[in-house]
This record gives C-alpha cells, structure tokens and sequence, in this order.
C-alpha cells in the first residue's frame, strides 16, 4: 500500500511540472497520500501489541503469561532484549531477516512488553535468567543459539554461565557499560538524560531510548504507539517494576560471581560474538571525543580470559540499537558467525 | 571446502598452558586434525624465488622494477599489500595461509612492495617513502591491468592500502586495514607493549625476526619454511642496501615530509570525504603494537581512532577484533579471516546503493 501511494505520488510530480499551480494541486495531492500513510502509524495497535506486520503469540511459563514472535524453522535462536518497555518489538526489523536461516523466538521478559511481572515480586537478575530458561524449556528448544542486547545482553551471558549446555554460540550486543573498564565520569548520555523527564513515567523512558538511538529513524511511530499500549495495560509489569526496582546490591553481588566464575573458572566455553555501534553513547565518557567502547572492551577481556573463541564487532554510524539501525549488516554478521561455528564443529 | 580447522586451539595452547589439561583423546584428534590441515608443504624447504605453501611466486615488470607476487584464482581481483618497514621482515609470503582460500572466490595478487622481498630497490632514492610505496602497488595494478579491486593491508601495508585509497578512489571498490594501519593515533600515552629489549640489533636477520615473532600472539603464527624463505630474501645484498639507504635518509625532514603526508590523507578523509569506499578494519585483540605498556589489556585506542579518522564521513565502516591474536591475526586464524572477508564484501557489494543506511545522520 505504501508503495502504491508513493509511485502514484511519484507520478504525480512528474505529470504535473509544467505550471506551479498544478504542481502544487500536486504536491497537496501528495501531502494528503502522505498524511493518510502516515495514518496507518497511527492506527490502532493490535491487541497483541504487535508491529512491522508481526503477530505475537502467548505461553505460560511456570504461571507467567509471556509474550513472544515466532518466525522462520530450523535451528532455534532466541532473542532477549534489553531494558525496554516495548519488549521483544525492539527485535522487529531483524525477526524476519534471522528467520530465513533460523526458527526465531524473540520472547518478552519478566515483566516487559505484554509479558506478565513476577508473581513473588523478585526482580533480580536471577529471576530474569530462569524465566528466559523456562521459556526455553516450555517451547522445547533443545539447544539454541543466543542473543541479547544491552541489559538482555547481560541475562544471556549469565544464562549461559549457568546453563553452557544449552548454549551453541552466544551474541551478545552492546553490553559493557557498567563494565570494570569503563571511566569514573560522566557518561556522554548523561547531559541529555538531564533534559528528560523522570525515568518513572513513560514520557521519560522513551526520552532515555531517543537519546541511545543514533538516528531519529530507529524507532518510528507505530512502535511507540505499541510501546505506549503495553505500557499502559493494567496488567502491565512495567509499572510494578518502576515501583519495586531491583535490589542494586543483589544485582552487584550476582554478577559479581557470574564475572569470577568466567575470568576463574572459564566457565563459558561457547564462541562468543561481542556486537557494538561506534557511537554507542552509553559507552562514551564525557570527555573522550569519541566513543572508546572501553566498557565493551572490558567486557571482552572478562568473557575472554579463557576462551579464544571470542570476537567483537563494531559498526559505524550505530548507537545502542544499531541492530535496528543497520538491520541487514546485524543479521549477516549474526548468521556468518553462528555458520562459521557450526562449519567447524565437526572438526572441535 | 578446506579442513583446515579455523581455531584449533591445540596450535595456540602454548600461550595458555590450562589449555593443556582437556583430554588426551581430544588433544589426539587435535593433533592429527593439525597434521590434517596444514599444506603438506609446511615441512618443506621452500620453493623457487622463495615461494611457501605449496605456492609459486611470479615476476612483472613495475616501470623498470622487477616485481614477485603470488597470483591465484580468478574472477575479481583483490590485491594483498604485507607490512614491514622496507626491505624489512615481511613479504608477499605473510599471506601464504590466506591465498588459496581467498583464491576459491576472488582473483588474488599477493605483491612484495618496493624493496622487500624479490621486488626490485626504488629506482630513486625519494620513493622509499611511502609516496613512493603508493606508487609502485598502483603501477602494479595498472601493469596487470586490473582495473577495480578489493584492496587488502596489513600493517604498514595497510597505509600503503589507505593512501591508494585516498589517491585512487576509483580502482578502490573496498578497503580493508589490518592492525595498525597509517600511523595511527598512538595507542597510549606512552610506549606501548612491543618489548625488543631481549631482541638482537634489528641488522642482523635474527634481529628481524625477533621483532615479528614478539608481534604474532602464537608459537604457530609462523613455521620453519617461513622463516627459512624469509631469511634469504632478508639477507641479499639489495635488501641490506635498502635498509642502510632508509636509515640514511632518514632524518628531520624525511620525517617531517611524511608527517604532512599523513596529515594531508587525513584531512582529506575528515573533512573531505573523499574515503567513500565500504572499510573493514581488522584486529587482533592482544596486538602488543596497540597496548600501552600500562594497560593491563590492549585498548586498542590506535585502531580504534582510524575507525574515527575513516568513519568521520563515511557510514560504510566496521572493525572486528578477534581473540589470542596479535599483529597477525590473518595468518592466526586464516579461515576466519578469509571469511570475515568475503562476508564483509559481499555484504556491501549487495547493498544497493540507495538503501544501504538510515539516511538521517544524529544530530548528537
């Protein structure tokens, strides 16, 4: 449909250049194909909160109604998001590019997108990490291959530390700040997050994930809208979360033993794939003019203490989504990986 | 398809004895996997004009300079620039574990620069500098008629790729850097983790070697034929030549002339925009060269300010940085390499032109 507009708008300008008038009888022509596309942004969200042409599907896991796409067969890989309201929609321009080689599952957190919160109130990163595993043992996966992004970044990796058997290969994206090698200042996200309004309100969050993106173009209309829908259902975790706010000193500790079981240990033997955007502001100090990724860096030296099969890729021109920024390069650099591995397991 | 395993990490367990303690069964398979996957020329003396891995090196004439390189493959070309200072430790033959598998999708020109290896002295003194080194790989191409090509460096090879790049953007389809390319951003403060204080004077050949053996990451990173093809072709009298002739000419200004061709190329690509091509930058994590002698790990802030220095315009740019490897991450772990390789072209090559990237550039 979009496309149809587009070229009759398209001919439109071409027919109609001779005298301005009716060029702009045009140009109003197009500006009302233009708002009626830009209507269908505003159409309402499914009652899957779904987009992109998606369509969710729903399991319980030990008692918790969870969220989740589906796409594509064959080996399962599994998305885990990071600390976003929307969900598993932050996963929505790479579902379908990954499931050309892989059966995706990209699954709502606790507590996140249409994902139901935890029904004992424990929000800690322990909890996280068993209802992914749930997840995966209520759909049957077998083993899979992993990914996650940011704060899901860091689920994935304690997943895999605590369940390496289910885990062929794990990918884990833009994860590292918070990271021992990271700078004592300010962050350069820091001064914009300033100007947002509290991180308690919707209006806050997205402002803080405006501010991570690299462009204007990372999110769009129709997944704010879905965001805002599931943010405002009354069964939403969101703001049962943004009350209860999980224990910081348990957080630290958890992954504090999660750190000495890899760097001590070598609990992680798995390829690792480390996925960064050069601009990524949450990894860029204040001072420094450019990101560094010093955090991701050390993040690399912590997951490759004792195992080689570790690389890092960075992309240019890409912030903390940069999977959703430069979805195609995301999911070729994802699928060559995982490929590379698997061409070579034979010979492990 | 080649069984040569990517990461037999038996090869590289010198570095990490805890690796020792897996199983004697699989440590069996291992071995005889290695013993599977190297080239049976591996144990071998090298061949004729010092050629390795079962390869034979080739002549042209490059405008009055005899010029060896490797040829393999066919289809598009692609062009491998080693590294080294001139007439130094480093020729063509850093890519004999990368060239038949490269070889399998493009066609390869692997070239001893300018004075190293089998390739001819300059015919002018001036053209040891890098201009010079510019010039002869771009006479290369043109004598071989080559027309467009992936271009690939290591090194400072890979300043001699950047610098083509920058001159000749239109024979220049991708670029793709290697460890330090164009005498980057320092990589610290202060010195960095290259030590050559246990190393012999760098004008005797075993000097020379010690250098590059400080610079790979693994035991294995170079053989027994390497070294012995690399001697000879280190030790003739025109290779001596060229390095008293660089050390002789260098002084202030020789410096100074390539300080303002560095920065000019480097203006150019900041403010320019005149680097347009997809660029892959590629790095080992353990690269002594990109270590200051005081961070307990490779920062690698050198490669990481090329990526700043080559991203300032250009979206099309990516840096990957592979594990238990140091400045020769391509010879460490050639499959992955070559593969890296061949996805990062492909991948460019099939972005239609309009659609590659978001068009909004942030205004942060």
């Amino acid at each position: 449909m979009m496309m149809s507009i587009q070229r009759e708008w398209m001919e439109h300008g071409t027919r109609q250049h001779r005298g301005w008038l009716r060029s702009a009888v045009a140009a109003t022509v197009a500006a009302a194909f233009l708002t009626v596309t830009g209507a269908a942004a505003g159409a309402p969200v499914p009652p899957d909160g779904s987009i992109a042409g998606l369509k969710a599907k729903f399991i319980d896991v030990k008692g918790v109604k969870t969220r989740y796409y589906e796409y594509g067969q064959g080996e399962p890989l599994v998305l885990v998001h990071g600390g976003a309201t929307a969900g598993a929609n932050v996963w929505s321009k790479n579902i379908l590019g990954l499931a050309k080689r892989f059966h995706v599952f990209a699954v709502d957190r606790l507590g996140s997108g249409m994902t139901q919160g935890p029904k004992d109130g424990d929000w800690g990163n322990a909890a996280q990490v068993e209802h992914v595993y749930q997840f995966i043992q209520a759909m049957k996966l077998g083993r899979i291959h992993l990914v996650g992004h940011s704060s899901g970044g860091a689920l994935v990796f304690y997943l895999a530390i605590e369940h390496p058997d289910l885990i062929k290969e794990l990918v884990v994206v833009a994860h590292g700040p918070g990271m021992p090698a990271l700078g004592s200042g300010p962050g350069k996200v820091q001064p914009v997050l300033d100007t947002c309004p509290d991180q308690s309100t919707y209006e806050g969050r997205k402002c803080r994930m405006v501010a991570l993106a690299f462009s204007a173009a990372t999110f769009d209309e129709e997944f704010w809208a879905a965001d805002q829908y599931m943010v405002d259902l009354p069964t939403s975790g969101t703001r049962t979360r943004v009350a209860a706010r999980a224990d910081a000193a348990q957080t630290q500790a958890y992954r504090q033993r999660m750190w000495d079981r890899v760097k001590n240990d070598g609990a992680l033997k798995m390829p690792i794939m480390i996925y960064g955007g050069k601009q990524d502001v949450l990894d860029w100090e204040g001072k420094d003019a450019t990101a560094r990724l010093n955090g991701e860096l050390g993040f690399f030296d912590i997951v490759g203490a004792k195992n080689p099969n570790v690389k890092m890729v960075i992309i240019n021109e890409g912030g903390h989504f940069m999977y959703r920024e430069h979805p195609e390069l995301f999911n070729q650099d994802v699928i060559g990986f995982i490929d590379f591995w698997a061409a070579s397991k034979p010979a492990r | 398809m080649s069984f040569m395993n990517p990461r037999v990490r038996s090869t590289g367990s010198v570095n990490r004895p805890a690796r020792l303690l897996c199983s004697s069964l699989l440590l069996l398979a291992m071995a005889l996997l290695v013993l599977a996957a190297l080239p049976p020329a591996a144990q071998a003396a090298p061949g004729p004009n010092a050629s390795i891995g079962g390869l034979t090196a080739k002549f042209v004439d490059v405008k009055g300079v005899k010029t060896r390189y490797y040829e393999a493959g066919q289809g598009v070309p692609m062009v491998l620039i080693h590294g080294g200072s001139t007439a130094g430790s480093s020729t063509a033959n850093v890519w004999s574990r990368n060239i038949p598998g490269l070889a399998k999708r493009f066609h390869v020109f692997a070239v001893d620069r300018l004075g190293s290896g089998l390739t001819g002295n300059p015919l002018n003194d001036a053209d040891y500098a890098t201009p010079g080194q510019v010039e002869h790989v771009y006479q290369f191409i043109q004598s071989l008629k080559l027309g467009k090509v992936q271009l690939v460096g290591h090194s400072a090879g890979g300043a001699v790729a950047f610098y083509l790049a920058v001159q000749h953007p239109e024979i220049v389809t991708t670029l793709t850097i290697i460890g330090m390319g164009p005498e980057n951003p320092p990589a610290a403060d202060g010195p960095t983790r290259l030590d050559l204080s246990s190393c012999p004077d760098q004008n005797v050949y075993e000097g020379l070697k010690c250098r590059v053996e400080k610079l790979a990451w693994l035991k294995t990173t170079f053989d027994a034929e390497y070294w012995e093809a690399d001697a000879s072709m280190a030790m003739q009298p025109k290779s001596k030549e060229a390095r008293a002739k660089v050390v002789a000419l260098t002084n202030d200004a020789w410096r100074a002339a390539a300080t303002a061709y560095r920065e000019k190329a480097w203006d150019m690509v900041r403010n320019g925009g005149v680097l347009q091509m997809p660029v892959m930058i590629y790095s080992g994590k353990q690269d002594v060269l990109d270590w200051g002698q005081k961070d307990p790990t490779a920062m690698l802030r050198g490669e990481l300010g090329l990526f700043d220095i080559l991203g300032a315009k250009n979206p099309k740019v990516k840096m990957v940085i592979v594990n238990e490897a140091g400045h020769f991450p391509y010879r460490e772990y050639p499959e992955e390499f070559n593969r890296d390789l061949l996805a990062f072209i492909d991948h460019f090559q099939n972005q239609s032109a309009p659609a590659a990237k978001p068009a909004a550039k942030a205004s942060k």
